[in-house]
């Protein structure tokens, strides 16, 4: 019945593949014993053999006389057993070839296989492109389900045996996953399985099946136990529930799996090339022996065909586009290229990639049988005398050799005055069309320098821009791997993937892949230096911790404490101000918490209210609480900024660096204070517009800065009077800031802007009790400060009472309090101290009316 | 057990067979292997491809003459050095194809 139903398989062409591997047990069994038979018999057939070599040597020693040859009567009775060597030998290679298993390659290139039912009888057996551990997978399974007599090999059943396998483990482990947690899991689930005798195996088979397809997808021509794990993965959610307690997604999981296989892809590369590379000439000449003796050019080149030959170089992931484009150029017109890309993006990963490719000779022909060398402009420019004449030296040999390609990195340096004319000359050898090099610049220099000179129409351009998503991921696991050799720590998935995202958010100023590669190797020598093995995310956190100076962790037990009591924290500095305390609050929380749109600012508010009733206060106790310190402001006062040319100062124009944004820039994790917002120009306004939009600049030499770890806060006192009358008059602050909204601010701010703000405050005034309050804190800081000096402080409640008094203005809220605190109660102070009736260990008593009393402390 | 047993005698008696099939293939793919690679490191067709084209990047006339010469001795000796492979691999597989009959006449030959 099945047969003429069909089973899963996959059609290929006009052929079509199913599943014809016998997996009963018993079959499983026969084979198993079968294996050991032969290893026996292999085993027996060697050492009868050597038994029989050994005999005849010791017969043939002990017959033999000094100075005698052998003759062919002696030798003749020896035939048998010499026979019996060979024949040995013979049959231990016959079984060895027997039992030895080798999967065949899927005919990839033909077409894009798809998924069938076929009859059975008409097809042909999809085993033979599974390997033999995936073979041995399947048959594991089998047998386990058979073990514990349940009817249905399922998708457990291979997960069991799958993480039982080599690769299986590895996965665990680059998931810092237990394979007993796994198993345990896998065990408490196989036990709820229906019970019956083995027999349904169909489920087996399509999986089988499916697994070959994933291969196929991707581009492998043999299925891995990997793809049977993969498959099995995709039809239980058992381990789902385990591997997302650990912070792993499904799609984590795929992530992981296709390292794996890419590392073992990569060490197959690595063979390869290996191999290539020993018929690879490593001096000057080529094969066909036209070059000629380059001693100029040694001395001021490194030679990178044979770096690569020798194995220095790093092996070139993805990057497929970039190439085709260079030896599109290359071949198509014997043109040069330059590779225009930020530092750090991987420039010089491209040009070693090429010199790997030569030593395989996998290269267009015109690069067949060619030197990649790189010339060094330090030691071409730099080293005293003529750089142009040394450089023709080169150019000469090159002329000459014929079998030489140049590398000229950060070829604009040869525009800088130090070079003379080599670029000119350089721009006129290339039009020759003997010769052409492969260049690489950054996009700021091209457009500074390259364009406009001579070489922009001897250079065609490839740009080269940061690898993203998968593909950076990729770049890393292929550094992590040579990281791993080197230094010997490991790393697990969630550091590399944390290497990738958390990077790229905050460590600014160099392109990826370089800034990920440079902080895996960091934490990767800081986990060998802690004698540890495996190079977690907490690593790569701390590291990057060290570098930006600011906390990025999942917020752990006390800090969340912490930002859970907020508010409280916020209040020891700030009074009253319920309102704008508790939305800062909010948004701090949910920023930390990770649950904020990553391309804008933090947070971004508006703090609207009278003058001294705690706006400055409160962005200083928010830089503290969020940055972990109050200095990380960048205070700017925007009634510097009223001009048309503000904007310009701001971002900076025509090569000048701007002052917010090289502020923001060198300081990427800070709070932007901009005082008195609604004073500056409206172009200024239309630009903060962007940066709440964007969480991005572009500053006046090119360069984008980054705005996305930035709190903004902007004040103003603009509509102070109505705050005050509305509040005096007995209205809410939610029902003043309304109003303020749809009236008196849209002639101020546009509408569109008052929209961008996270949140527009309203600092209520401040009243007689907030007054009391402030007092406290005030002459509590001057306590603080007198402590350090080894004198107490105590006022009397009067005395603050009578502070609080004489320093309410509604008009200018806290300010004339602080004023007087500092003529009375400092002034004070400070003469006591300079008359000497104040010293260390003394306390001092201000009560009302001015008064301070002074208790000396007991003689010691 | 059974089954495992049987397989392995038809290992066995399948030996001759394979040795003139299977095993000819292996070892006829090892030589060819061999030789390839030899050939590869010899460059005759680059030698060959560049008979004409002077040596060293010098092209007076004088060197263009002096390098057509070693080119057509390198070319020579170095076909000689294949030709050596060759034959040497010929003669290997000459003698994996009588090696039956050779150990056959070992085992029998002192009682001829």
């Amino acid at each position: 019945m099945k047969d003429l139903l069909g089973t899963p398989g996959v059609a290929f062409g006009a052929r079509a593949y199913s599943w014809r591997y016998d997996l009963r047990p018993e079959a499983i069994k026969t084979r198993r014993q079968l294996r050991s038979l032969r290893r026996v018999m292999r085993v027996l057939a060697t050492g009868t053999s050597l038994a029989a070599v050994l005999f005849v040597a010791v017969h043939v020693y002990g017959a033999s006389k000094p100075g005698m040859l052998l003759e062919t009567s002696d030798v003749i009775p020896a035939l048998p057993l010499l026979s019996l060597a060979a024949l040995g030998l013979m049959f231990s290679w016959y079984l060895r070839s027997r039992s030895s298993y080798e999967a065949a390659s899927f005919p990839l290139k033909v077409g894009a296989p798809r998924a069938i039912v076929v009859e059975p009888k008409k097809s042909l057996d999809s085993s033979a492109f599974f390997s033999e551990e995936a073979v041995r997978v399947l048959e594991r399974a089998v047998l386990l389900a058979e073990e514990r007599g349940q009817e249905k090999v399922a998708a457990l059943h291979i997960l069991a045996a799958a993480f039982e396998s080599g690769s299986g483990r590895v996965l665990l482990a680059r998931l810092s996953v237990a394979v007993d947690d796994v198993a345990g899991v896998l065990a408490r689930a196989l036990a709820k399985e229906a019970p019956g005798y083995a027999t349904d195996r169909e489920a087996l088979e399509r999986l089988a099946n499916e697994a070959l397809l994933g291969a196929l997808a991707a581009k492998r021509s043999a299925v891995a136990p990997l793809d049977l794990l993969a498959a099995a993965l995709k039809r239980t959610k058992v381990l789902e529930d385990l591997f997302l307690d650990r912070g792993y997604a499904p799609a984590d999981i795929d992530t992981t799996i296709e390292w794996v296989h890419w590392t073992e892809e990569m060490r197959a590369r690595l063979r390869a090339l290996r191999s290539a590379a020993t018929y690879k000439p490593v001096g000057n000449m080529d094969r066909a022996m036209t070059a000629r003796a380059t001693p100029y050019l040694d001395a001021v080149s490194e030679d990178l065909t044979r770096a690569a030959v020798y194995g220095q170089t790093g092996i070139l992931v993805g990057r497929d586009k970039e190439l085709t484009s260079i030896f599109r150029v290359i071949e198509g017109g014997n043109r040069s290229v330059v590779l225009v890309g930020e530092e750090g993006v991987g420039k010089s990963a491209i040009v070693e990639g090429i010199a790997d490719l030569m030593v395989e000779e996998r290269v267009p022909n015109i690069l067949k049988d060619k030197r990649l060398v790189r010339l060094s402009l330090a030691r071409l420019i730099g080293s005293g005398g003529e750089a142009s004449e040394r450089f023709q030296a080169v150019m000469n040999e090159v002329a000459l050799s014929g079998n030489i390609v140049l590398v000229i990195d950060d070829v604009h340096e040869l525009l800088t005055p130090q070079a003379g004319s080599v670029a000119l000359e350089l721009a006129r050898e290339l039009e020759r069309g003997y010769t052409f090099v492969i260049a690489t610049t950054t996009p700021q220099a091209y457009v500074r320098s390259i364009e406009g000179s001579p070489l922009v129409k001897a250079l065609a351009k490839v740009a080269v821009t940061e690898p993203e998503g998968a593909e950076l991921v990729r770049v890393l696991a292929a550094a992590a791997l040579y990281i791993e050799a080197r230094q010997g720590a490991i790393f697990n998935y969630a550091a590399l993937q944390s290497a990738a995202q958390l990077t790229a958010r905050f460590a600014h100023g160099t392109a990826m892949p370089y800034a990920a590669i440079a902080v895996m190797q960091e934490a990767a020598q800081l986990v060998k230096n802690a004698k540890e093995t495996w190079v977690t995310k907490a690593a790569i956190i701390k590291i990057l911790e060290e570098k930006t100076n600011v906390k990025l962790d999942v917020a752990d037990r006390n800090e969340a404490a912490t930002l859970l009591n907020l508010e409280d924290e916020l209040h020891r500095r700030v009074i009253g101000q319920e309102l704008a305390v508790t939305a800062i609050a909010t948004a701090l929380r949910r920023a930390r918490a990770e649950l904020r749109a990553s391309n804008r600012p933090i947070a971004s508010f508006l703090f609207l209210g009278p003058t001294g009733v705690g706006k400055t206060e409160l962005a200083k106790a928010t830089a503290a609480s969020y940055f972990g310190d109050e200095t990380a402001m960048l205070r700017f006062d925007m009634s510097e900024y009223t001009a048309a040319d503000a904007v310009a100062r701001l971002i900076g124009s025509a090569g000048q660096a701007g002052s917010l944004t090289e502020a923001v820039r060198q300081r990427p994790f800070a709070l932007v204070l901009l005082d008195e917002f609604e004073k500056a120009h409206s172009d200024v306004h239309n630009l903060f517009l962007q940066v709440m939009d964007d969480g991005r600049l572009t500053d006046g030499v090119g360069r984008t800065i980054d705005f996305t770890n930035v709190i903004i806060i902007a004040t103003s006192n603009a509509a102070s009077r109505t705050i005050q009358d509305q509040v005096n008059s007995g209205k809410e602050l939610e029902d003043v800031k309304s109003f303020l909204l749809s009236d008196e601010l849209r002639a101020t701010f546009r509408p569109e802007l008052l929209n961008r703000f996270t949140d527009v405050i309203v600092f209520a005034p401040l009243t007689q009790v907030d007054t009391i309050a402030i007092a406290y804190l005030l002459v509590g800081q001057v306590a603080e400060r007198l402590e350090a000096k080894g004198i107490l402080l105590e006022v009397t409640d009067g005395a603050i009472h009578e502070l609080a008094k004489d320093g309410f203005d509604p008009a200018f809220g806290a300010r004339p309090l602080r004023r007087l605190i500092e003529e009375n109660l400092e002034n004070a102070l400070a003469e006591a101290m300079l008359r000497g009736e104040l010293a260390r260990r003394d306390t001092a008593v201000y009560d009302v009316g001015g008064k301070l009393i002074v208790k000396k402390a007991a003689e010691i | 057990m059974v089954g495992a047993l049987s397989v392995a005698l038809a290992d066995v008696l399948m030996f001759p067979v394979w040795w003139y099939t299977d095993g000819l293939l292996r070892a006829g793919r090892s030589a060819w292997n061999f030789f390839t690679g030899t050939a590869q490191s010899l460059m005759i067709d680059v030698w060959l491809k560049n008979i004409f084209v002077p040596m060293f990047g010098r092209y007076d006339w004088q060197s263009r003459l002096i390098s057509f010469v070693v080119r057509v001795a390198q070319v020579i000796a170095r076909s000689v050095a294949l030709l050596a492979c060759a034959v040497f691999l010929l003669a290997a597989m000459v003698i994996y194809l009588v090696l039956p009959v050779l150990l056959i006449f070992g085992f029998v030959a002192p009682w001829l």
